[in-house]
């Protein structure tokens, strides 16, 4: 049910999420003559129209005393008891109201007109919200697709445990407070290092990635819909792209919102350009491409340096490779230097480099790739080095 | 004063790693970008002076010889770390193009901020600067900036804002049939696999010393494989081949095909569009294709 902290109204506090939240209803209800009682766009900032809006609805619904019968103008017909076209927006507190009636103009938090104006709510109007500090109003989620979600990340097998039973207490928390649903959008989980290399949207290369480790998800808003200023429900996407476009600084605050959990309650980070991402750990604290490295050296059959060079299992002589997206392509550097240098290793007598055939370079950018593939097998083993 | 700042910057030439730790006191230039047939100064691109890790990068005029303001671009940089290079595509959905346009990353592989610029006439007389950024390591967001010279000081004309999530925004300069002309490429990347991606093409017009975005009516050259029966088979297509990692699915009507879907690619010329015709016909020899032109979405 729509709810206010404080009032709203001639003399209220009018914060600008409850004036939001008292338009947003005034918009949607419509008076006997099928007319919105607000006649411009909800938009959180108190004013005359809001006042009138206030009143008529009052009005309308005798949660006000009837204003006493002006003098009959002088030839003519009684003045109309509607509401003045232009009411101050600030004035002094009302006249106290008459027992058991509202005081004009003004929506207490606990008075008949916010019971009646939700009482005439219809859905899905009636599950209407907004977060403190907002001015967009938002249907509720469902309590059900938030089961959902969460069963759906504390199952997860391919999302790291710590970091997933942090990710679920968000979707519970997001729901329980505020009644929105958090979701894994459908490529926001663990991607493998194929996936990683269909990826088009990123730099980094197959197990650069905090997602080719479990370690980070892309968590979106799951059906979430928000009220227009004309009163229409928008259904938007995972990414809020529809309010981002309309209102870019209200879209950033409903990802504030998120991360006000994520970041300062459950130890989660996000990534400074693109929000659905939270990841477990701090970007500033860890280098991908080392880690990687590391991850490489302990699970395979090389000594690996950051992008990239190895020892090809020589213990050796180090050897630039290339980065993670030619090697996992089947296309890392490779001379007939270092095919020499593994053949005559292989062999246990020197060949030379004249000596090697465009088959054993290829070999060796599959046993590259190999390595990757074996990280990959084991990115439960990644560990964050530092940068 | 600028002049002074202006003496005092280093010239980063492409071809090397340049690490300025020692001059974080000065402005870098990364390279001027003078507008041929236009007596204007060239514009710069700058690294400002680093306020703590962040380091601004700015678009300047060339040699002026009193203070002017900087135009600032929304991205600072962590560090002065610099690295040229080239990039020939800006991101998914820009135009396939065989230019090569300069470009810089600050401050390092995985933190750093990617600049590119190419400069142009938006009018007759009107020297501009098309810069895009790219920031990001693990999920990449790009944006875009037309800057103009009016009357010796700087102007932002347009800002093009890559928005949350598989969304794309190319923006690119290609010669049209009065000039040079901005083309703005938005893409969604339908993470549905059952569905088709969009992309929608707009162009930027220059009216009353404003840029404006105008739908693009024509159609555009673009590179055409397929069709595919659904969009989940032109995807699995897609995923077989990394060179067709860029290519978008979309319902082949929009290439003036019955039915089914197709994987396209939008070029800035048909010369550009058979030439990657080519390059994915030796990379992926099993998928059909050719040089068509792109529909706007009905």
């Amino acid at each position: 049910m729509p709810d206010i902290k404080k009032s709203v109204g001639i003399g209220g506090d009018n914060l600008v999420h409850d004036v939001a939240l008292v338009q947003a209803m005034l918009k949607v209800i419509k008076n006997p003559k099928g007319v919105a009682y607000l006649a411009s766009n909800y938009d959180g900032s108190y004013g005359n129209d809001t006042k009138n809006a206030i009143i008529a609805f009052q009005t309308d619904n005798k949660l006000i005393a009837a204003d006493p019968a002006p003098a009959p103008a002088k030839g003519g017909a009684p003045a109309k008891t509607a509401v003045p076209a232009a009411v101050p927006a600030k004035t002094a507190p009302p006249p106290p109201p008459v027992a058991g009636l509202d005081t004009k103009g003004l929506v207490t938090t606990d008075g008949q007109t916010i019971k009646q104006l939700n009482a005439k709510l219809t859905a899905p109007y009636d599950t209407m919200r907004i977060i403190e500090g907002m001015k967009t109003v938002y249907i509720a989620g469902d309590a059900a697709d938030a089961t959902t979600s969460r069963h759906a990340i504390t199952t997860h097998p391919q999302i790291d445990a710590t970091f997933r039973t942090n990710v679920a207490s968000l979707v519970r928390l997001m729901f329980e407070r505020h009644g929105i649903v958090l979701w894994l959008t459908p490529t926001g989980s663990r991607r493998t290092f194929a996936d990683q290399a269909a990826e088009v949207n990123t730099k980094a290369g197959p197990g650069e990635s905090n997602h080719n480790f479990g370690r980070a998800v892309d968590i979106g808003f799951k059906h979430f819909r928000w009220v227009q200023g004309d009163g229409s429900i928008k259904k938007d996407a995972d990414w809020l792209n529809t309010l981002e476009k309309a209102k870019a600084a209200q879209a950033n605050a409903f990802w504030d919102t998120r991360d006000a959990i994520a970041l300062n309650e459950l130890g989660l980070f996000r990534l400074q350009f693109e929000r659905v991402h939270l990841q477990a750990h701090n970007d500033a604290t860890v280098s991908m491409v080392k880690s990687l490295a590391t991850l490489l050296t302990a699970v395979g059959t090389m000594k690996w340096e950051a992008a990239y060079k190895t020892d090809l299992g020589l213990g050796k002589a180090i050897y630039n490779v290339g980065t993670a997206k030619t090697i996992w392509a089947g296309t890392a550097t490779v001379t007939k230097a270092m095919a020499a240098a593994v053949l005559s290793s292989k062999d246990g007598k020197a060949v030379a480099e004249k000596d090697v055939k465009e088959n054993d370079l290829k070999d060796l950018q599959v046993a590259l790739k190999k390595e990757f593939e074996t990280a990959d097998a084991n990115w439960t083993k990644w560990t964050g080095v530092g940068p | 004063m600028y002049f002074a700042r202006a003496v005092a910057a280093i010239l980063c030439f492409t071809g090397s790693v340049c690490s300025f730790a020692q001059a974080d006191e000065k402005a870098i230039v990364l390279g001027s970008f003078p507008v041929s047939a236009a007596p204007h100064p060239a514009f710069e691109l700058v690294v400002a002076e680093c306020q703590a890790d962040q380091c601004p990068i700015e678009i300047r005029l060339q040699g002026r010889s009193e203070p002017a303001p900087g135009l600032r671009l929304d991205w600072s940089a962590p560090s002065k770390t610099i690295e040229p290079g080239e990039q020939n595509v800006t991101g998914v959905g820009a135009l396939l193009s065989p230019e090569k346009i300069r470009s810089w990353t600050i401050g390092g592989n995985e933190k750093g901020i990617a600049v590119a610029a190419k400069p142009l006439l938006v009018a007759k007389k009107v020297p501009a600067l098309l810069v895009t950024q790219t920031a990001g390591f693990e999920h990449v967001k790009r944006r875009h900036y037309l800057i103009v010279a009016n009357a010796g000081r700087l102007q932002l004309a347009w800002r093009g804002v890559e928005r949350q999530g598989p969304h794309f925004l190319g923006a690119s300069v290609v010669n049209g049939p009065n000039g040079a002309e901005v083309i703005v490429t938005d893409v969604f990347a339908n993470p549905d696999t059952a569905r088709p991606d969009t992309v929608n093409v707009r162009k930027l017009q220059w009216t009353k010393g404003a840029a404006r975005e105008i739908r693009l009516r024509a159609p555009i050259p673009a590179t055409v494989l397929g069709p595919f029966a659904s969009a989940a088979d032109a995807r699995a297509a897609r995923t077989g081949a990394t060179c067709l990692a860029g290519y978008l699915v979309l319902p082949a009507g929009r290439v003036g095909q019955p039915r089914g879907f197709v994987l396209a690619a939008p070029a800035s010329t048909a010369g550009a569009a058979r030439q990657a015709l080519k390059d994915v016909q030796s990379c992926a020899p099993s998928v059909q294709g050719r040089a068509a032109f792109l529909r706007p979405p009905a």
